[in-house]
Formats: structure tokens, sequence, C-alpha cells
């Protein structure tokens, strides 16, 4: 057996959703920095990774950063070795959907989350992208929850986060929910003043 | 109340440090959320079914208690 099979062993065997999905993550990852790409989790698999107890996202979208992006025949060997191809930028890998995702769009300066050599989305951006999913066309309370959550995480301090920069995100054009993400902080620090 | 100390995840963290965070994270979310569960959104109807079928082996995208540490190598 190939050291790829045994960690894709291992990760099936592993029967905690948030951990599987992100060692999913972290091998396919691994296979795309072996061809000089940088992939970045983003999306719901990102919130996962935050917020780790509440949202399981079922998947993992990963985009690349970076000059590099794998060829259509990289993505596609890389995938074939993993697991088996479910479409276009599609597979299943130990039980996980994949999907490869083109180049990351990000309008935070920061630098990007890791763990361990693992990419993921800033939460600075990754809030504010949650914020505008909540109420662009309209107010939507349950996806609303997800965003508090991880301001709730930021404000508590379990989650290094430039507040600075969360703002100047926030208020950019790119997302323009800096009202929101303004009342959200007052609330959760309310809520967190009250409760001490 | 745990009297340990909540671990901050740093911008650059192990996976060891990702583990320790779980129980102070998990913590803060079920405050915020009174320990509802959040949906998911994908908004890709074949997605979701995807989705379903690979997650049709009865535990679904329900969180359930945190399992013991596995390796991550």
């Amino acid at each position: 057996m190939s050291e790829l099979d045994a960690i894709l062993a291992d990760i099936r065997r592993e029967d905690d959703p948030n951990r599987k999905n992100l060692r999913v993550a972290e091998v396919v990852s691994r296979c795309f920095r072996e061809i000089g790409c940088a992939p970045v989790v983003v999306g719901g698999s990102a919130v996962e990774f935050y917020s780790d107890g509440r949202y399981v996202s079922g998947d993992v979208d990963l985009c690349f950063d970076g000059p590099r992006l794998p060829t259509p025949r990289e993505r596609e060997e890389i995938m074939a070795r993993l697991g088996k191809p479910l479409g276009v930028r599609r597979c299943e890998v130990a039980g996980v959907l994949v999907d490869l995702l083109g180049r990351v769009e990000t309008t935070a300066r920061t630098a990007f989350q890791k763990i361990g050599e693992l990419q993921l989305i800033q939460i600075e951006d990754l809030i504010a992208e949650r914020l505008l999913v909540a109420t662009v066309p309209a107010r939507d309370e349950t996806r609303l929850e997800v965003a508090r959550v991880l301001i709730a995480l930021v404000a508590n301090d379990l989650i290094a986060a430039d507040r600075e920069e969360l703002l100047r995100v926030a208020d950019s054009p790119d997302y323009r929910v800096g009202a929101e993400l303004r009342a959200l902080l007052a609330e959760v620090d309310g809520k967190e003043g009250a409760g001490s | 109340m745990s009297a340990e100390k909540p671990v901050r995840l740093e911008r650059a963290t192990t996976w060891e440090e990702w583990e320790r965070g779980r129980a102070s994270r998990r913590a803060i979310c079920d405050r915020i959320t009174a320990g509802r569960e959040l949906r998911r959104f994908s908004g890709d109807p074949r997605k979701d079914e995807l989705l379903r079928r690979l997650n049709s082996g009865g535990r679904g995208l329900r969180f359930g208690p945190i399992a013991p540490r596995a390796s991550p190598e």
C-alpha cells in the first residue's frame, strides 16, 4: 500500500465529520502543492474549520492562490489518484465531496489561515462573505447565524483576527456589509458583557 | 465550567493546537446557537443531492460528540 493509500484509508475510518473534511482538504492540498500550486480552503468548509461546532459543510471547496493554476489535465490526474471523479472539477475523496474551483478571491490583506501546511481563507474575508450572502438579496436570519458565530469567535479572542482589517473588508465596495458587521459586533459584545 | 484557559487559534497553527481549541470554540458556537446546528447552503441542488448520497450512512451532516483524536499523519 502506498503512503497516499494509507492516508486515505485512515481518513475513511475517521468518524468525526469535521476532522475528516479537513484531513481530506489536507491530502488534496498536499498533492497540488507537489506540482507547485497553492490551494486554499474556502466557503463552507472554511466556516467549518473556524466554527468547529455547529456547521458541517459536508464538502471541501478549494481555490488556488498565486500564479500557478493546475491545468485541467493535472487536476484530473491528481483527483483520479485520490478518489473517484464525479464530473469536471468534482471528485469524491475518502467519502468526501471535493470541488476544485479557480483562483481564490479575497479582499483581506492579512495572511491566509494555516493549520500545518493547509491554507484557509482569512477569517476577515470569510465573515464579510457570510454577511453578504446573509443579507443579499434579502436578510436571512438563518444564514446570519453563521456570521454571528464567526464574529462571536473573534470577539471572544478565540480566533486570531485583525479587527481593523475586518472592518475595512466589510466596508469595502467588494462587500459593503460594514453596518451589519458593526451591529453584530455590538450585539455579541453586549451579550458577553451581560453574561460575564 | 472548565477552568482551562481558552485556546486561541493563531494565524498559523498546528493540528494539535486546532484540536486543543475545539472545545472552547464549540462552547462559543453553542452559546450563540443555543445548541442548534447551523444549516449548510450550497444553492446547488445537484451538489446537495451528491452530499445526501455521500452522507447517507446514517450520520448525515449532523454533528455528534467530538470523537477521540486520530492522528492526522
